[in-house]
């Protein structure tokens, strides 16, 4: 067993989630979706293997959290439908829903009196686990995240780092095979975003085979850690590239970025 | 299920203990209200007898049991609809629903810890009221009273998920909790009995699930009337909830995908 901790994220492996390892598959076909006259979505056409990390990559509102929302049920699709596994989400049992582990941005979405054990308990308790494990979970995303401090602190007295490590602890309290991080580096020291980003990625994907779907705007953490990078703009996509193409291609991210939305744009 | 509920619990009781001055008021103010209300009782002294032969006579007890039970109405009306808000403000509504947490299961969990608050509120008042004001309860029927109040739960939380759609689909100005807040002040008989009112404004008044609830809960803790003496009411307010209660349901289902079609579940 591997322990290395850095910069407040500690990466382990654990046999939690080696032991319940789970295969997630998400397909959209035909996604469309308007709020009022603008177009937030247009004909997405997207498929997402098992244990595979796609990097949504566009300016803001270009619909990245717009598909997270309909992938994970929230938001219901003017047309088109989400597979996954094969299974409409409309016609999944509650119980499916643990499939999906779900971070929004900026690590909102927490009771600001509670502390973060005491946020993390509640939600762990609605996706059905005992008291007993998680407790053992939460003392486990501690050691993976660094949350020590977070977990005694009032959620509304953290600083945004802790946050979103937070938000991400929430999304994997019940060891879902699917996660869908909206910008889960987003306010974070660029430290702390490498560390992150390699955590993401050398553990969730790498070693313990997760789906990921992760949003951004910033050029450099698609490069960092997107297999596959899909270029979202005005609710369609422009452009789909993956690793080995860029490389071999010799064009950099940066620059298909500059060929789709222009030189001005984000970091 | 139950420990999904006890999670429910817990976050609202963590949450409400956050907050110690407040509670220390709601108390506080408890004692104020019931010392208001008996001196006022002192001042109406016999005049008010007549209208309250059938509770006993005395108008202390009979609005005792008004303010005391008015708190579950405002709960099963009120705490849905707020705590959807809350939730939607602090952004937690979006990520409770990602959760296996089924939409019953998540209102009755949002309404769990008022209820068991204002039951304990409830026990407050009559101790203030049988320590401090000399309220009696010796006459009382208690297993009447249970159940006129178990009724009265389900009729109020019927109203309250209704109101609860209304804010997740519109987000504010609920006319269902105005209406039913306001006509019951008036037509619920928390203050005076219902008698005193015209005849035909009787008539409407017994269309108010607060009117038969404070009806039963009053025969039965003032004049210790058996189940028997107060079943009409209980039923009443039995087949309102059987009615209401899927209704309710139906369309706070109908206004999550509303919300889900529009993208505003998070929106307020």
């Amino acid at each position: 067993m591997k322990n290395v901790r850095e910069a407040g994220f500690a990466v382990h492996s654990s046999s939690f989630i080696l032991d319940s390892y789970r295969i997630g598959m998400i397909e959209l076909q035909d996604i469309s979706k308007r709020f009022g006259l603008r177009s937030a979505l247009e004909e997405i056409n997207l498929k997402v293997d098992a244990s595979e990390i796609l990097c949504l990559l566009g300016p803001n509102g270009s619909g990245k959290t717009t598909l997270l929302k309909i992938i994970a049920g929230l938001v219901l699709p003017d047309k088109g439908s989400v597979l996954v596994r094969g299974v409409h989400p409309q016609r999944q049992t509650q119980r499916d829903k643990r499939d999906f582990g779900l971070s929004l941005g900026e690590g909102l979405g927490f009771y600001g009196r509670l502390n973060g054990y005491q946020n993390l308990s509640f939600f762990g308790a609605l996706h059905g686990l005992s008291s007993r494990a998680l407790k053992d979970r939460i003392k486990e995303l501690d050691h993976w995240l660094g949350l020590t401090q977070a977990l005694v602190t009032p959620f509304q007295q953290l600083s945004s780092g802790q946050r979103q490590r937070l938000s991400l602890a929430r999304a994997l309290l019940h060891d879902p095979s699917i996660l869908l991080l909206d910008e889960p580096t987003k306010n974070l020291d660029p430290n702390a975003q490498k560390n992150l980003q390699n955590f993401i990625l050398e553990q969730l994907v790498k070693a313990h085979k997760k789906t990921v779907l992760l949003t951004t705007h910033q050029i450099a953490e698609a490069e960092a850690v997107g297999e596959r990078v899909i270029f979202l703009k005005e609710g369609r996509i422009l452009k789909e590239t993956n690793l080995t193409q860029i490389h071999t291609s010799g064009i950099s991210l940066r620059e298909i970025y500059k060929q789709c939305f222009g030189p001005t744009g984000p970091s | 299920m139950f420990w999904t509920y006890w999670a429910f619990l817990r976050r609202d009781a963590a949450i409400w203990a956050s907050y110690p001055w407040a509670r220390f008021l709601d108390i506080l103010s408890i004692f104020f209200s019931c010392a208001t209300f008996y001196f006022l009782s002192q001042l109406l002294g016999s005049t008010a007898l007549p209208a309250l032969e059938s509770y006993g006579g005395n108008y202390f007890a009979f609005v005792l049991i008004g303010i005391a039970f008015s708190n579950f109405q405002g709960v099963g009306l009120n705490s849905i609809a707020r705590s959807l808000r809350t939730e939607q403000q602090i952004g937690t509504l979006e990520t409770t629903l990602s959760t296996p947490v089924t939409l019953p299961r998540f209102v009755v969990g949002s309404i769990l810890w008022d209820f068991l608050y204002a039951t304990i509120e409830t026990f407050f008042y009559f101790g203030v009221g049988i320590v401090v004001f000399g309220f009696s309860m010796k006459e009382s029927h208690l297993l009447s009273a249970l159940l006129v109040l178990m009724a009265s739960v389900f009729a109020f939380s019927s109203l309250g998920i209704l109101s609860a759609a209304f804010i997740l689909r519109f987000k504010r100005g609920d006319p269902i909790a105005w209406l039913l807040g306001t006509v019951s002040e008036l037509l619920g008989g928390v203050y005076f009995p219902l008698i005193i009112l015209p005849a035909w404004l009787q008539e409407i008044s017994w269309f108010v699930p607060m009117a038969h609830a404070l009806e039963g809960l009053r025969l039965s803790l003032l004049q210790g009337a058996a189940v028997n003496q107060v079943f009409h009411h209980f039923l009443w307010l039995l087949v309102f909830s059987a009615v209401l209660l899927p209704f309710a349901f139906w369309v706070l289902y109908w206004a999550l995908r509303q919300s889900q079609k529009e993208g505003s579940l998070g929106h307020y």
